[in-house]
């Protein structure tokens, strides 16, 4: 019988000595400002840069600082593009060296084997202090639906692990149904362009716990329309580096029309409550 | 000391210097929600980024109705002199109205642009109605705002390095600037080989393409365009903003080329 395959991760090597440190930072002033998260981002090479370079930590770390923004929540396109057992390898080790970056890992459903039974892997993400789960549905060539991701989405759901979807690697139905069986999951809808409202707009309406990450969303004054109809808790800031950039990303956010107290949120506060939900 | 347009977006203030938003809609659009799609909806948007003026070409009159179309922008334009100015939209598919279009706002001096839009009108850029168009336009000295799309055989950006030779004396804008990443490349050769050839910023897919086009061509030849309300102004405009290049070559891509390619 073949044996579940377990990465080289283990909790006591991999703990991050500078973790997140809570919900507010202090400015050089001494007065507390809002930390800006970063919730979407992705480094190491790429199959097709696009930079026509490796998209490296460095790169990632002097676009946040021209943007301001102070952590990033970081998968490494191994896991993406190669093999997330030793994508996730990778992203542990950078985050190790970078204390303002948070881990996602990427996963895999376990039927294969090629990663462990979901309630170890959740557990082992917990202890690795993994803030965030992400699946690519479409491009690693396995269904969302409840057959396939059933059991994997029920051990997310049971330590409350957000998990983020890019909306064009599953369908609108696959999106509804995983809402449906796994209401306390936290499910982070990506990818979301500017040309969806006519069907987020029920999704979001109908799944309390669905929220939306901002940067491909760029419908105007979306934003705005958004926290009028359905609340700003319904939103996380994400740049989707390197694809998009941090910068141009928050200022979709920045320039909203909206108060101080919902920009604050959608920048930092909503995915910061998210990992203050992560049960332990 | 001043602070840097980076420093401005940051903390979420008006941009201090002119801008100019070369490529602007206005009005509902059929295949998607645009939310404050009305004149006053734009200027809000434009108000709290800090740009000025908008071209625009309503989406009433890239689609089904250019006539109504264009009587919306130009009654914009009167209506908030100096935020707006109109781009005439023509429709080549009806070519007993593609002149008489352009000559109906002969008088005005709201409607400052041609815009056309070879992909909704299934029409090659290089067809004959155009033809027609580029004449006038060069004329009249109105620039034509052309949507292109690497790869699409109506409106690819290479299209223009003969109608640009063929018609000297007409500005043309290539909106998007090809519409993708890697294929604007294309965009910057067509450029490079016809100095009245402009690019556009405008696109959700044209992330990281400021510095590429600026390296290539300098600082003269690309309008900021936003796409707005189709497309939310504010990261189109942060494209401009935190790209690598001058304080001084984001002036001229903001702001000082639309005043030269608009007479504003």
């Amino acid at each position: 019988m073949q044996q579940h395959v377990t990465s080289p991760v283990g909790p006591s090597r991999l703990l991050p000595t500078n973790r997140y440190q809570g919900s507010r930072l202090c400015s050089s002033q001494g007065s507390t400002v809002a930390q800006v998260i970063d919730c979407n981002c992705m480094v190491g090479p790429s199959t097709i840069p696009i930079l026509g370079k490796e998209f490296s930590v460095e790169i990632l770390e002097k676009e946040m600082d021209l943007a301001r923004v102070d952590r990033a929540v970081v998968h490494h396109a191994l896991a993406r593009e190669h093999d997330p057992t030793v994508g996730n390898v990778a992203t542990m080790e950078l985050i190790r060296s970078h204390p303002r970056f948070l881990a996602a890992w990427v996963l895999l459903p376990h039927h294969t084997r090629e990663m462990e039974p979901p309630k170890d892997l959740v557990e082992r993400m917990v202890e690795n202090r993994v803030v965030l789960a992400r699946i690519f549905p479409s491009d690693h060539s396995f269904s969302l639906s409840e057959w396939s991701c059933g059991p994997l989405l029920s051990a997310l759901e049971d330590r409350r692990m957000p998990l983020m979807v890019d909306l064009t690697q599953a369908s609108y139905d696959q999106i509804v149904a995983a809402c449906t069986a796994h209401p306390g999951l936290p499910l982070i809808l990506s990818d979301v362009g500017y040309r969806t409202d006519r069907s987020i707009y029920p999704l979001l309406a109908a799944h309390a716990n669905l929220r939306i990450e901002t940067s491909r969303y760029q419908t105007h004054r979306g934003i705005e329309s958004i926290c009028r109809n359905f609340g700003a808790s319904r939103l996380v800031f994400g740049s989707r580096s390197p694809e998009l950039v941090c910068g141009p990303m928050a200022m979709t956010i920045r320039y909203a029309q909206i108060s101080k107290a919902e920009k604050d949120k959608i920048l930092g506060g909503n995915f910061q409550a998210l990992m203050r939900g992560i049960r332990s | 000391m001043k602070r840097s347009l980076s420093e401005q977006a940051n903390a979420g203030l008006p941009l201090e210097v002119p801008i100019i938003d070369s490529h602007a809609h206005l009005g509902p659009y059929h295949n998607f929600h645009v939310p404050f799609n009305s004149p006053a909806g734009m200027i809000a948007t434009m108000d709290a980024l800090g740009i000025d003026t908008c071209c625009t070409a309503t989406h009433l009159g890239i689609g089904p109705d250019f006539r109504a179309g264009n009587d919306i922008a130009l009654k914009a334009a009167t209506d908030y002199p100096g935020r707006f100015i109109g781009a005439i939209c023509i429709n080549p598919n009806y070519p007993d109205a593609v002149l008489a279009e352009i000559d109906r706002f002969a008088a005005s001096d709201a409607m400052r642009a041609i815009k056309l839009h070879p992909a909704l009108h299934n029409y090659p850029a290089d067809g004959e109605e155009y033809k027609i168009v580029y004449g006038a336009a060069g004329n009249r000295r109105l620039p034509v705002a052309c949507h292109t799309w690497a790869g699409d055989r109506r409106c690819a950006p290479k299209m223009y390095v003969a109608l640009a030779k063929e018609y000297p004396e007409t500005t043309f804008i290539l909106i998007h600037s090809g519409g993708e990443v890697g294929p604007i490349m294309e965009a910057i050769d067509a450029a490079r080989q016809s100095e009245n050839i402009y690019l556009d910023t405008s696109g959700s897919l044209t992330f990281r393409t400021v510095e590429r086009i600026v390296d290539a061509l300098g600082s003269q030849r690309l309008l900021f365009g936003s796409d707005m309300p189709f497309i939310d102004p504010a990261a189109q405009l942060g494209k401009v903003i935190y790209a690598s290049i001058p304080e001084e070559a984001k002036l001229d891509i903001l702001g000082r080329n639309a005043k030269r390619v608009f007479r504003i």
